[in-house]
């Protein structure tokens, strides 16, 4: 019949538990955006799949969730492809895309990256949960073209490289110390995505954001290929109506993305914008970094990555 | 496997393996591979646990730990401490315990340079306490306050303990290396205050003796040329960081460098007693830093396991007012230090009292100062504090243990006067942090 | 035997020594990038982009070059309370529970250490900052200290043997 097709007799009927870790903290908005889902989806899975969330970096550490989906040690994971470089090149270039999720879906990019991610990294690539929010740069110094000589900005692995290329003395601090580095000019600036510097308090320290943004934030779902492959249909079903739910659910993020903005004018933040050329030899130079480092690292997915990625 | 049966096997199983006498980071790292074949599951899971080890001590808001160290080294095996005592020594006039006081105050100011309660205390330890003796001192109040302001070290910034502390409960490391200091002085001025008052109705403890005066500039000239520099060593670190050329984790850098410099400069340092520095900071930073490795992995598999949550769950489901919840974590954190050394009570218990203390809303920066006075107070509890036993290491064989552990006792009792006030009073712990910012 | 447990002893103090080594330069790294970020004294030269990552892995190798010698001193803290209350016979019987548990330990972590790196040595993960490092050379370290552990655990055994019959005076105390 059709349905020992779809379904192996030693799974039939047989309700499934995945184990998700997520790489960043339970009070983030991420977190409580994949809560929702899994609440949605073990309601609507009872009887053929449930998902149990184990914690955030206090179960796992950060940089070790891409391993942990990888060998099986959980079976799905909230992370963001800069904190599994280490297992893949490619994973860094997830930031560069200029599309949308449910757009990608369809012009075969999700498709070329499951086949990089089943391949390099054992892992299926389940869909995206931030969208739509490009990285700033924000000061405490004016600057009037895009050129950071003799500035000090404290980075991430996400845009360490574009900044270096403008000329910036590059920093690395916690978190927690950001806020004391701006305070005291240990740094004079940092990036961060157009939404969330008053989940941390930096709107105090913080007197410039450069405009036009560049990159997309992105956190993704990433699911071990082998327990992927053991699902059944209805399993599999289940679990990507409500992954795709969610990603369509990303135009949210614009929302949260322009109170941002409101709020950032609220507290005086100044908005410095380039002149039309500058601007736009701005973006190019991010994109042009990230897309030259990336093809050096994975000459052979590189090129087509980027094809699918950019307008 | 429930969490109530996985808080079992792992709490108590690691807690059974101490006891049983197995060093602490492997009692850590054996639990740790059990929880990993059960709740990580498999090879694939040993493998993670291997993995997550390298994690736990590669990590920058580490690095103070043996930096500081280091400062209280370099201070004790150049022979400068010596330089500092004395002219600490010279400023001080006749009181009743004239040489206790200056313990206090001599280890006062090693604790703005030392980072290490050990180094404090082994320094005031072999240069002041074969002096106290040999002048009548009874053993008693020649050891006491040798001990109790080897613990204050940990209250007053550079602080190792502090930093492990901030890194492993969130809390911002520098609020908390401010929020010791006034609850740290206010310490030494009540220990000086019980010396003199002690000696006064019991003179028998200490006698008079004579000491040498000086006079105008022979009396300061020591305290201006070696106490004044090492402790604007203090000063320029904090200055880096306000002046904003340094971050707050790297000025233990700066404030190691510029303890050896100077000893360099006072023609102190030498490569053999450099090699003894570092030689000591590794032995001491490594200790810790192996227990780590054992402990935040431990810490990762109990959360892992639901154990954490559940707990910390159930400790919220009781209702109970905040205050009485802390109160209750002060006292087990008092209980446990007898039992059982800083780093281990910070390992066991933060992962479970952290989510209680957040979702409570109670300030952080209190919470984590009387965390720091119930670790000092666990330095200092017989029968086995560490600073109990640094203190008999240095003695000579006529003190013995049971001096030691007399000799403690009122200041221990000191310092549970202050917890109590610091949790009554939080303003005694937050107002200086807030002020700094 | 005794000859051999003092040549390792003496690799041991080896690499604690490098340890201190390892340790004096981390600090001198982070002053260099502190000044070079605020002082134009080298031209070109602003900060040093890779202080941060170094110090890092720094940490890590102090850990692992002094671990194996603080065993050989007892200075891995542990607590004693009840092997100073039993009699001392039982108190020798713990000390070798103590030293199997420790042993299978570190065997275990060794093994599955070596594991971690062949695994991660082949799919070719790197560890990509400032500097682009193969991820097994940082994984190496681990089971390298634990089979030096392991090894040291059956000299402590060895030692343990000669021995009066009761518990051993290692650290019971430090930080
Ligand atoms: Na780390
Ligand atoms: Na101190």
């Amino acid at each position: 019949s059709t349905a020992t097709v779809f379904v192996p007799l030693h799974a039939a009927a047989q309700e499934v538990t995945l184990r998700v870790v997520s790489a960043f903290a339970e009070n983030t908005t991420y977190v409580k955006n994949l809560e929702g889902m899994i609440k949605a989806l073990n309601a609507s899975g009872k009887g053929t799949l449930q998902l149990n969330f184990i914690g955030g970096p206090k179960a796992m550490p950060p940089f070790e969730v891409g391993n942990a989906v990888r060998t099986g040690v959980v079976d799905i994971g909230m992370s963001t492809g800069a904190f599994y470089t280490n297992i893949m090149p490619e994973a860094d270039a997830l930031k560069l895309t200029q599309i949308p999720g449910p757009e990608l879906r369809k012009n075969g990019a999700y498709d070329l990256i499951n086949k990089i991610w089943n391949e390099k990294a054992n892992m299926q690539y389940l869909g995206r949960v931030i969208d739509f929010t490009p990285f700033h740069l924000y000061l405490t110094k004016k600057i009037d073209k895009p050129d950071l000589t003799g500035l000090k900005i404290r980075i991430t692995p996400v845009y360490r490289d574009f900044f270096q290329a403008l000329g910036a003395t590059v920093v690395q601090t916690a978190p927690g110390e950001v806020y004391t580095a701006l305070e005291r000019g240990v740094v004079d600036g940092y990036g961060w995505p157009i939404q969330g510097i008053f989940d941390m308090n930096w709107q105090d320290k913080t007197r410039y954001r450069v405009d036009p943004g560049f990159y997309s934030a992105e956190v993704s779902l990433i699911m071990n290929l082998d327990k992927w492959k053991a699902l059944t249909a209805a399993q599999k079903d289940v679990l990507m109506k409500n992954v795709i739910a969610l990603e369509n659910a990303n135009d949210s993020w614009k929302k949260a993305n322009d109170d941002d903005i409101k709020r950032q004018a609220q507290v005086g933040i100044q908005v410095i914008t380039f002149d039309a050329a500058s601007a736009k030899q701005y973006v190019d130079k991010a994109y042009d970094v990230g897309w030259t480092n990336l093809i050096k690292a994975s000459p052979t997915y590189g090129p087509q990555m980027k094809k699918l990625f950019s307008r | 496997m429930s969490w109530q049966a996985a808080a079992w096997l792992l709490l108590g199983g690691s807690t059974a393996l101490m006891f049983l006498g197995l060093p602490v980071a492997f009692a850590f790292l054996a639990i740790n591979l059990l929880g990993a074949a059960i709740f990580l599951g498999g090879d694939a899971g040993m493998m993670q646990l291997a993995r997550n080890s390298v994690q736990s001590v590669t990590s920058f808001a580490l690095t103070p730990i043996p930096l500081f160290i280091l400062m209280g080294e370099v201070l004790f095996h150049t022979g400068l401490a010596v330089k500092v005592i004395d002219g600490v020594e010279r400023l001080i006039r006749d009181v009743p315990g004239r040489l206790a006081v200056i313990a206090v105050v001599a280890g006062t100011v090693f604790s703005a340079i030392s980072g290490s309660t050990i180094a404090t205390t082994a320094m005031l330890g072999s240069l002041m306490l074969p002096v106290m003796l040999a002048r009548g001192y009874h053993p008693t109040i020649a050891t006491g306050p040798i001990m109790a302001i080897g613990a204050v070290d940990m209250l007053i910034p550079p602080s190792a303990l502090t930093v492990l502390l901030g890194s492993l409960s969130g809390i911002s490391i520098s609020k908390l290396l401010v929020g010791g200091i006034v609850p740290g002085l206010i310490l030494s001025a009540i220990f000086i205050g019980y010396i003199v008052l002690r000696v006064r109705l019991e003179p028998g403890l200490a006698p008079k003796t004579a000491f040498e005066e000086h006079h105008g500039w022979r009396r300061i000239r020591p305290f201006l040329q070696y106490v004044v520099p090492l402790v604007s060593i203090f000063v320029v670190v904090v200055g880096a960081m306000i002046a904003g050329w340094a971050t707050p984790t790297e000025c233990a850098a700066l404030g190691a460098f510029a303890t050896m410099l100077l000893a360099l400069l006072y023609r102190s340092l030498t490569v053999a007693n450099l090699v003894r520095a570092l030689r000591g900071t590794a032995g001491i930073s490594g200790m810790i830093l192996f227990i780590i490795v054992g402990a935040t992995t431990f810490s990762q598999i109990l959360s892992f396991s639901g154990a954490s949550s559940g707990l910390a769950q159930l400790i919220t489901d009781l209702g109970l007012p905040p205050l009485a919840v802390i109160a209750g974590m002060m006292l087990l954190l008092i209980f446990l230090g007898v039992f059982v050394e800083q780093v281990s009570m910070m390992m066991i218990t933060l992962p479970i009292f952290m989510p209680v203390v957040q979702q409570m809303g109670v300030d952080l920066i209190w919470f984590g100062v009387m965390f720091l006075i119930c670790m000092q107070l666990g330095l200092l509890m017989p029968p086995h504090g560490l600073l109990l036993m640094t203190m008999k290491g240095v003695s000579p064989p006529q003190v013995t243990m049971m001096h030691i552990f007399r000799a403690v006792m009122p200041f221990l009792l000191i310092s549970i006067v202050v917890l109590a006030l610091v949790f009554l009073v939080p303003a005694v712990a937050t107002w200086l942090p807030n002020l700094v910012g | 035997m005794q000859r051999l447990a003092e040549l390792y002893g003496r690799l041991l103090a080896g690499l604690a020594l490098a340890g201190c080594a390892v340790l004096l330069l981390m600090m001198l790294v982070i002053c260099a990038d502190v000044l070079l970020r605020n002082v134009r004294i080298v031209p070109g030269m602003r900060g040093v982009p890779w202080a941060n990552e170094v110090t890092e892995y720094a940490l890590y190798f102090i850990t692992m070059l002094t671990a194996p010698w603080l065993l050989r001193k007892g200075m891995h803290i542990r607590i004693d309370v009840l092997l100073r209350a039993i009699p001392r016979w039982m108190a020798w019987y713990c000390e070798w529970a103590v030293d199997l548990i420790a042993l299978m330990c570190c065997a275990l972590i060794a093994y599955y250490g070596v594991m971690a790196v062949l695994s991660s040595h082949a799919i070719g993960g790197m560890v990509v900052k400032v500097l682009s490092v193969p991820e097994w050379w940082l994984l190496a370290p681990l089971p390298a200290t634990f089979a030096l552990l392991a090894i040291e655990v059956l000299f402590r055994m060895l030692r343990l043997y000669a021995a009066e019959r009761g518990p051993r005076t290692d650290a019971v105390s430090a930080a």
